[in-house]
C-alpha cells in the first residue's frame, strides 16, 4: 500500500526533466507566496495582474529578434513602470485607470506583433499560459537567484516593510525610506513576474501571487505565520498542480492555479479565524482573539445613516 | 480623392466586412457609455475579470454544444456571485477576491479546453477575437445585447450616478443600492460578452477602459463624457478593422492600438491647448507681421477645429440622448424596471429560437496569386485565405491551366500556422495563360460548406479571360450573398441607421418643443 503510494508519487520524477520542472515550481510557488502576501496586503492585486501584462510585448520583440526573453521582458517592465508614473500625472486619471490604459495597451502591442508572424496561436499559447515542460536549468538557476534575494531582503528589511505595509503615516514619521521601500517592492514584484513568467504564463501568474498569499491571510495570525504559510501553500500549490497535470494530461500552469485555489477553498472551510465551519460552530461569534470590529468606515456609516432615517421616516 | 474613397468603399462589398463594422461599431457604442460608469466606480480590475471569465462560460457551452453567448454570460454572472460572496469573508479583501475568483475560472476554462482537445484556432478566435467571423445571426444578437445594456443605462441612468457618486444619499433615499450595483456589473458583463467576439476576451477591458479615460480628458460631465466615450470607441473600432484589412495583423490588437492612439492624440491636443492658453493673453504686438503670424497658426489648432467640431457632435449625440431619457426616464421606476424585464425576456427567448453559431461561412479574403490577378512569374504555390478558420482535410482545390490540364502538384494543406488558410503546391514552370481555380472547403467549427471559383493568369501579356466575374463568384453555399453588390451598397444600412436615428431624434424634438 505504501510502496504503491510512493511509486506513485515517485514515478513522475525518474524523468530529469521533471525533477528540474519540481524544482523550479517549489522555488516559484515559494517566492511567488512570499512576494503575494505584501501584494494582497497592499492591495497591489491588479498591479501584480498588470505587470505580466506589460512585460508581453518585450516577450515578444525579443522572441522575434531572437534575444534573449529575459532583458525582453525587464527592459518592458521598466518602461511600463515609468509610463505608470507620467500616466499618473495626467488630470483626472485615477490609478487603475492608469494601470488599465497602460497594460491594455501592452497586450494589443504584443499580441498585434505576434500576429504578423505564422503560426502565432501557438506561440501565444505558450506565452499566456506558461510552459513548466520547457524550461532550462538557467530559468532555474534565475528563479533560484530571485528567491533568494527575495529571502535576503525580507530577511534585512523585515521590520521596515512590515511598518510600511501596515501604517505608512508611522513609518514616514518614523523617518523610514517609505517611496525607496515601494520601490524596493516594486522591484521584487516585478523580478519574481519575470522569474515565473516561464512556469505559469502570462494570464496564470496573479494566481501563485494572490491565491496562497489570500490562504496564508486566512489561517496566521501573525505576520510571519502568513508568510510562511503562503509560500508553503504556493509550493504545495505547484507540486499537486504538477502530479494534475502528469496524471490527467491538464495544461501545467491552468493545474497549478487551480490547485492554490483548491487549497484557498480547504482554507476557507477549515481556518479557525474565518473558516465556514468555525463560524458555523460560532454562530459569527468572534472566535479570533485579535478581531476586533473593524472601525466605522464609507459603506459602515452610510448603513447607519440609511437605517436610522428608516427609523426616523414613520 | 479616388484611391481613397475606393479605399474606404472596397471592403464594405463583402459581407463579414459589414457585419464587422457594425459589431465593432456597436461594441464602441455600448462600452464607451458602460465604460464611463466603470470609469468614475473605479472598477477597471472587476471588469478586467469579467472579460477573462467569460472565457469558461464560453468553453462549457461549446463543450455542452449550447449557445455561446449565453455561456459567456453565465460565465460573467457566476463570477459577481461568487466575487460577492467572497468578499464578505472576513481578512479576503475585495481585490484578492476578484483575482481569486477570476484566476480561479479562466483556468478551469483552460484545463476544459486541454482536456478536451479543442482545436488552437477556437483558442485563438477566443482570447484575441475574431471579428470577420462574424454572421448575420450573431450580428443580430450582438446588436440586441448592446441595445440592452444602451437601455440599461438609459433606464437607471440617475440612478447609477447617483450610487456611483454619492451611496450614502443613495440609500438614504430608498433606492437598492446593492441592486444597482449587481444592474451595473450586469451590463458590464454582457458589455464583455459583446465585445468577446470583436476583439477577443484578453483585450475587452480596453474598450471599457481607453475610450472613456479619452474622454475624461475633453470634458468634467458625466454625460458628456459617455457621449464622447461612445464616439471614441465606435471610431477605434471602425478605424482599427479598416486598418486590419490592409496589414494583416490581430483585429483586435490593432483596435485597442487605435483607441490607445487617440488617446495619445487627445492628450497632445489639450497639452498643446494648456501651452498656447497663456501665449493668447499675451500684449499683442501692433507691427503687421506679428498680425499674419496669429492668423497662420495652423488650421489643426485645437481652439478653431477640432473643439468645435467635437462640441457639435457631442451635443447632438447629449441631445438625442437626454431626449430619450426625459421620455423613458421621468416614469416611474417600477415602470422602468418593467421595461427592462420584458426586454430580457424578449431577448432570452429571441436568443433560445436563434441557433447562434459563432462562426459563419468561410468567404475567401484573399488568395495568392490573387483573384482576377496577372503574374509576371510562376507561383510554385496557391494561398486561398478565408474568413474563419478551415478545415484542410475537408477541402479541396483544383487548378485547371489554359490546356485543359491539372497544374496542382500534392494535396491541400493548411498554411502553416495559419488555421484560415490553405495552400496547395503547383507544378513547376507553369505555361504563360489563364488558370482557373475552383475550390471547396469547410469551416473548422461548424463545418459549414462553401465553395467558389476564381481565375489568375501567369505571363506579361495574358489577360484573365473572366476577369468580370472573378470577383463574384465566391458564394458560399446557402450563406448569405456576398459580391456583387456595388460598392455603394455597403453604405446603404448604415445610412439607413443614421437617417432612423436622425428622423426619430427630430420627432422627439418637435413633440417636446410642443409640450
Amino acid at each position: 500500500m505504501v510502496n504503491e503510494l510512493l511509486r506513485w508519487l515517485g514515478e513522475p520524477f525518474e524523468l530529469e526533466l521533471l525533477r528540474w520542472v519540481l524544482a523550479e515550481v517549489v522555488v516559484v510557488g515559494l517566492t511567488c507566496g512570499l512576494v503575494g502576501s505584501f501584494v494582497v496586503l497592499r492591495r497591489l492585486t491588479f498591479l501584480g495582474e498588470a505587470l505580466p501584462h506589460t512585460m508581453f510585448p518585450g516577450v515578444v520583440v525579443a522572441f522575434l529578434i531572437g534575444g534573449s526573453l529575459f532583458w525582453g521582458a525587464g527592459i518592458a517592465a521598466v518602461i511600463a513602470v515609468v509610463l505608470v508614473g507620467i500616466l499618473l500625472r495626467l488630470r483626472g486619471l485615477k490609478e487603475d485607470i492608469a494601470i488599465g490604459l497602460l497594460f491594455n495597451v501592452a497586450l494589443a502591442i504584443g499580441l498585434v506583433l505576434i500576429s504578423s508572424q505564422r503560426g502565432f496561436a501557438r506561440d501565444l499559447e505558450s506565452f499566456l499560459f506558461g510552459q513548466v515542460l520547457a524550461i532550462a536549468p538557467a530559468d532555474l538557476y534565475l528563479s533560484l537567484a530571485v528567491g533568494g534575494l527575495v529571502l535576503l531582503v525580507l530577511a534585512l528589511f523585515d521590520k521596515e516593510l512590515l511598518l510600511v505595509t501596515f501604517d505608512r503615516a508611522q513609518a514616514a514619521a518614523q523617518g523610514l525610506p517609505v517611496m525607496g521601500l515601494d520601490l524596493l517592492l516594486l522591484g521584487l514584484l516585478a523580478l519574481t513576474v519575470l522569474a515565473s513568467l516561464q512556469a505559469v504564463g502570462n494570464v496564470l501568474l496573479v494566481a501563485l501571487l494572490i491565491t496562497p498569499a489570500a490562504t496564508g491571510r486566512l489561517l496566521a495570525y501573525r505576520f510571519p505565520t502568513m508568510l510562511a504559510l503562503a509560500a508553503l501553500s504556493g509550493a504545495l500549490a505547484g507540486v499537486i498542480g504538477l502530479y494534475l497535470s502528469y496524471y490527467q494530461g491538464w495544461a501545467t500552469g491552468a493545474s497549478m492555479a487551480l490547485s492554490s485555489t483548491g487549497l484557498f477553498l480547504l482554507a476557507l472551510l477549515l481556518s479557525p479565524k474565518a473558516g465556514l465551519l468555525a463560524w458555523a460552530r460560532g454562530r459569527g461569534k468572534a472566535t479570533d482573539p485579535t478581531h476586533r470590529p473593524p472601525p466605522p468606515r464609507g459603506e459602515g456609516r452610510g448603513e447607519g445613516v440609511s437605517s436610522t432615517s428608516r427609523e426616523a421616516a414613520p | 480623392m479616388i484611391d481613397l474613397w475606393n479605399a474606404l468603399v472596397d471592403p464594405l462589398r463583402y459581407e463579414f466586412v459589414r457585419n464587422g463594422l457594425i459589431a465593432v461599431a456597436l461594441l464602441g457604442l455600448t462600452a464607451g457609455i458602460i465604460g464611463a460608469f466603470v470609469f468614475v466606480r473605479g472598477l477597471t480590475f472587476f471588469a478586467h475579470a469579467l472579460g477573462h471569465t467569460v472565457f469558461p462560460g464560453v468553453m462549457v457551452a461549446l463543450l455542452l454544444g449550447q449557445n455561446l453567448l449565453i455561456g459567456g454570460v453565465l460565465g460573467a454572472l457566476a463570477t459577481v456571485a461568487l466575487v460577492s460572496l467572497l468578499g464578505r469573508v472576513r481578512h479576503v479583501a475585495q481585490d484578492s477576491a476578484i483575482g481569486i475568483v477570476y484566476v480561479s475560472l479562466f483556468s478551469l476554462g483552460v484545463i476544459l479546453l486541454s482536456g478536451a482537445r479543442l482545436l488552437n484556432a477556437n483558442v485563438g478566435a477566443v482570447l484575441v477575437g475574431n471579428v470577420l467571423g462574424i454572421g448575420t445571426e450573431d450580428l443580430i444578437i450582438t446588436a440586441i445585447l448592446a441595445g440592452l445594456v444602451a437601455l440599461g443605462g438609459f433606464l437607471f441612468y440617475k440612478e447609477l450616478v447617483l450610487a456611483a457618486f454619492d451611496r450614502v444619499q443613495a440609500r438614504a433615499i430608498g433606492l437598492p443600492v446593492t441592486g444597482l450595483d449587481l444592474l451595473l456589473l450586469l451590463l458590464i458583463a454582457c458589455t464583455s460578452v459583446v465585445g468577446t467576439r470583436a476583439v477577443g476576451v484578453l483585450l475587452v477591458v480596453s474598450m471599457l477602459v481607453i475610450p472613456p479615460a479619452t474622454a475624461r480628458l475633453l470634458t468634467d460631465r458625466l454625460p458628456r463624457m459617455m457621449a464622447l466615450g461612445a464616439l471614441f470607441g465606435a471610431l477605434a473600432g471602425v478605424v482599427g478593422l479598416y486598418l486590419a484589412n490592409y496589414i494583416l495583423v490581430s483585429s483586435g490588437g490593432l483596435i485597442v492600438l487605435v483607441a490607445s492612439g487617440l488617446f495619445l492624440l487627445v492628450w497632445a491636443l489639450t497639452r498643446l491647448r494648456a501651452w498656447r492658453r497663456p501665449a493668447l493673453v499675451l500684449p499683442t504686438s501692433s507691427s503687421p507681421e506679428a498680425g499674419e503670424a496669429r492668423t497662420a497658426r495652423p488650421p489643426g489648432h485645437p481652439h478653431r477645429t477640432s473643439a468645435p467640431l467635437l462640441t457639435i457632435s457631442t451635443n447632438f449625440t447629449i441631445l438625442i440622448a437626454s431626449e430619450i431619457h426625459c421620455k423613458i426616464g421621468g416614469s416611474p421606476m417600477r415602470t422602468r424596471l418593467r421595461v427592462a424585464v420584458v426586454s430580457c425576456g424578449l431577448l432570452a427567448l429571441l436568443s433560445l429560437f436563434g441557433s447562434v453559431a459563432w462562426a459563419a461561412a468561410p468567404e475567401v479574403k484573399f488568395a495568392r496569386p490573387g483573384r482576377g490577378s496577372t503574374v509576371t512569374e510562376a507561383p510554385r504555390t496557391l494561398e486561398i485565405h478565408f474568413s474563419v478558420d478551415v478545415n484542410p482535410r475537408r477541402s479541396t482545390i483544383e487548378v485547371t491551366g489554359p490546356d485543359g490540364t491539372d497544374a496542382t502538384n500534392g494535396a491541400v494543406t493548411s498554411l502553416r500556422g495559419d488555421a484560415d488558410a490553405i495552400t496547395v503546391p503547383l507544378k513547376p514552370n507553369l505555361a504563360n495563360g489563364t488558370y482557373v481555380v475552383a475550390w471547396t472547403t469547410e469551416s473548422f467549427d461548424d463545418a459549414i460548406a462553401a465553395q467558389g471559383s476564381f481565375t489568375f493568369a501567369i505571363g506579361p501579356t495574358a489577360r484573365p479571360g473572366a476577369d468580370s466575374v472573378a470577383e463574384d463568384v465566391d458564394k458560399p453555399t446557402g450563406g448569405p450573398q456576398t459580391g456583387g453588390l456595388p460598392p455603394a451598397a455597403g453604405l446603404l444600412p448604415l445610412v439607413g441607421l443614421g437617417g432612423l436615428v436622425a428622423l426619430g431624434g427630430l420627432g422627439l424634438r418637435r413633440r417636446w418643443t410642443r409640450r
